[in-house]
C-alpha cells in the first residue's frame, strides 16, 4: 500500500511533465506563452538633439530602436507611445503596430497638445508582445516660444540625391552596394536633425533589405553608404530607395537603381588562370621536346656505338 | 626462355652473372650497370675471362664520361634507360642479351611501379626481338626487395 502510494507521487508531477513536453512538441505556439520569455527584445528610444525642444501644439519626433534577441523569426509587435508631463500626468498617447525581425528601427511621431505646460516632459515607449513588455524612456523639454530651432526646422526645405558610382552599377549577390548620398538644404537657417531611410527593392517591389539613421545637416551633406547585398538576391534590378524626413514630418526622397547579375569568374582570374594553363602546357612541350631531344641523342650514340664495333 | 630474374646471394651474384655471360657464346650483349662502375664492372669480367668486346655497357653510376662507347644514364631516367635498351636491341644485328645488374637498385631512386612499368616495357621489347633478359637481384635477408608485380613479366624467376 505505501508502495502505491509512493509510485503515484513520483507518477503524477511526471506525467504533467510529460503532458506539458508533449504539448510543447505539439503546439509550441501555445508553450511559447506558457514557457517565457522565448523572445528577449531590447528597446531604446531616441530624440535627436534638433528635436529635444518641441513647441506646444506640434509633433514631437523621434527613434526607436528594437533589436530581438530571441530569434530571427518575424513577429508582429505594438510599440505604444505615452507622454507625460513633470508630474507624471499622461499628456497624449499613441500606439501602432509594428513587424520585427532580428532588429528594427522606426521613426515616430507623437503630438504635444497646445496646453501643456513649459517644461521636462517624458516620452515612454512600451513594447507589448506575446512574450512580455518592454519599457524605453527619455526626456524632452516642450517650450511655448519659437527658439532657433524651430526657426531651422521651419524654414529647412531638403533635397536628397542618391549617386551609385558606375563600379556599383553591376554587383554580384553577397556583395557591397556603395551609394554617395547628399543632403542639401535649401532653406538652411542652421544645423538640423533629419531622419533617413533607405531600402532596396527589387523588380517586384520587394524589399530586400532596410536601414535608417540620423543625421545632423547644415547647409549640405555628402557622404557615403554602404549596403550588404544578401547572398541568396536574384540576378534582377534594382532600386535603392532613401527618404529623408526632418521638420515635423516634411519628406523628401530619391532612388537610384543597379544590376545584380550572377557571379562569374573574375575577368583577372581569368586570364591568370589562362596564362597559368599556357605557362604549364609551354613548360610541359620544353619539358617533353627536350625529353624527346635526349632520347635522339641518345639513339645516334646507341647506333654509332653499335656501327663502331661491327667496323672492327 | 627469354627473361629471367636471378635473386642470389651477394657473394654468389657476380659469380652467377659471369656463369651466364659465359653461356652467350658469341652473342653480343647489353649490360646495364646499376650498382657498379662500367670500369669496374669491366675490370671485373675481364678477371673472370669474359671477352667484353662484345658487351655493350649501360653505366648508371657514374656519369663521367670516360669512353665514348659507353652510355651513361641516371637510375632516375627509366624512360630514357628503356629507350636506350630498345635503341641496341634494335641496332645490334642477329642474336643479343641484356643483363641488369642489379635491378634492385632501381627500387632505391624510383617507386616501385615505375620499376614495375620499366621491366614490363624491357621484357616485352626483348621479347619482341627475341633477346635473352638476365635481371639479377641480390636476395636479402628477411623482406623481398621486389615485389610480385616485378616478378610477374619475368618468364622464370630463379631464388
Amino acid at each position: 500500500m505505501e508502495k502505491t502510494k509512493n509510485f503515484q507521487k513520483i507518477l503524477l508531477p511526471l506525467t504533467v511533465i510529460l503532458i506539458v513536453l508533449l504539448a510543447g512538441i505539439l503546439f509550441p505556439q501555445l508553450t511559447s506563452f506558457v514557457i517565457k520569455p522565448f523572445e528577449s527584445f531590447n528597446l531604446e528610444v531616441e530624440i535627436p538633439k534638433t528635436y529635444e525642444e518641441v513647441l506646444a501644439g506640434e509633433n514631437m519626433w523621434f527613434t526607436t530602436k528594437l533589436l530581438n534577441l530571441g530569434s530571427e523569426k518575424r513577429k508582429d509587435v505594438t510599440l505604444k507611445y505615452e507622454v507625460f508631463d513633470a508630474d507624471r500626468k499622461l499628456k497624449s498617447s499613441k500606439s501602432e503596430t509594428v513587424a520585427v525581425e532580428t532588429q528594427a528601427s522606426f521613426v515616430g511621431d507623437i503630438g504635444i497638445p497646445k496646453n501643456s505646460e513649459e517644461g521636462p516632459h517624458f516620452l515612454k515607449v512600451t513594447l507589448i508582445s506575446p512574450f512580455g513588455e518592454y519599457e524605453a524612456e527619455t526626456s524632452f523639454n516642450v517650450i511655448k516660444e519659437e527658439t532657433k530651432n524651430q526657426v531651422i526646422i521651419k524654414f529647412s526645405l531638403f533635397d536628397i540625391q542618391i549617386a551609385i558610382p558606375n563600379d556599383y552599377k553591376i554587383i554580384y549577390p553577397g556583395d557591397e552596394l556603395l551609394a554617395s548620398i547628399k543632403l542639401v538644404n535649401l532653406g538652411s537657417a542652421g544645423r538640423i536633425d533629419v531622419f533617413l531611410e533607405y531600402w532596396i527593392i527589387d523588380s517586384e517591389q520587394k524589399a530586400i533589405l532596410r536601414n535608417k539613421e540620423t543625421v545632423a545637416v547644415e547647409t549640405q551633406a555628402n557622404f557615403v553608404r554602404t549596403f550588404d547585398i544578401p547572398k541568396d538576391v536574384k540576378p534582377g534590378k534594382y532600386s535603392l530607395h532613401a527618404k529623408l524626413i526632418y521638420a515635423d514630418g516634411k519628406k523628401a526622397e530619391a532612388e537610384n537603381s543597379f544590376e545584380v547579375v550572377k557571379k562569374q569568374i573574375d575577368k583577372k582570374i581569368y586570364y591568370g588562370l589562362t596564362g597559368l594553363l599556357g605557362l604549364i602546357i609551354l613548360i610541359s612541350i620544353i619539358y617533353k621536346s627536350g625529353h624527346l631531344v635526349k632520347k635522339i641523342q641518345l639513339w645516334v650514340k646507341v647506333r654509332r656505338i653499335v656501327k663502331k664495333r661491327e667496323i672492327k | 626462355m627469354t627473361s629471367l630474374l636471378i635473386i642470389t646471394s651477394v657473394e654468389k651474384l657476380q659469380s652467377r652473372i659471369n656463369s651466364i655471360i659465359k653461356s652467350f657464346i658469341n652473342i653480343p650483349g647489353i649490360y646495364v650497370s646499376l650498382n657498379k662502375t662500367q670500369k669496374s664492372t669491366e675490370n671485373i669480367l675481364q678477371e673472370a675471362g669474359i671477352d667484353t668486346k662484345k658487351l655493350f655497357f649501360i653505366d648508371c653510376v657514374t656519369s663521367e664520361r670516360t669512353r665514348d662507347d659507353v652510355v651513361h644514364i641516371a637510375p632516375t631516367e627509366l624512360d630514357l634507360l628503356s629507350s636506350a635498351i630498345n635503341d641496341f636491341i634494335k641496332d645490334i644485328k642477329g642474336e643479343e642479351f641484356l643483363i641488369i645488374d642489379a635491378l634492385s637498385t632501381l627500387l632505391i631512386y624510383n617507386h616501385e611501379n615505375e620499376v614495375a612499368k620499366f621491366v614490363k616495357k624491357v621484357t616485352e621489347f626483348a621479347s619482341q626481338h627475341d633477346t635473352q633478359v638476365a635481371a639479377f637481384s641480390p636476395a636479402t635477408k628477411g623482406e623481398e626487395l621486389l615485389n610480385d608485380d616485378i616478378f610477374n613479366f619475368f618468364d622464370k624467376v630463379e631464388k
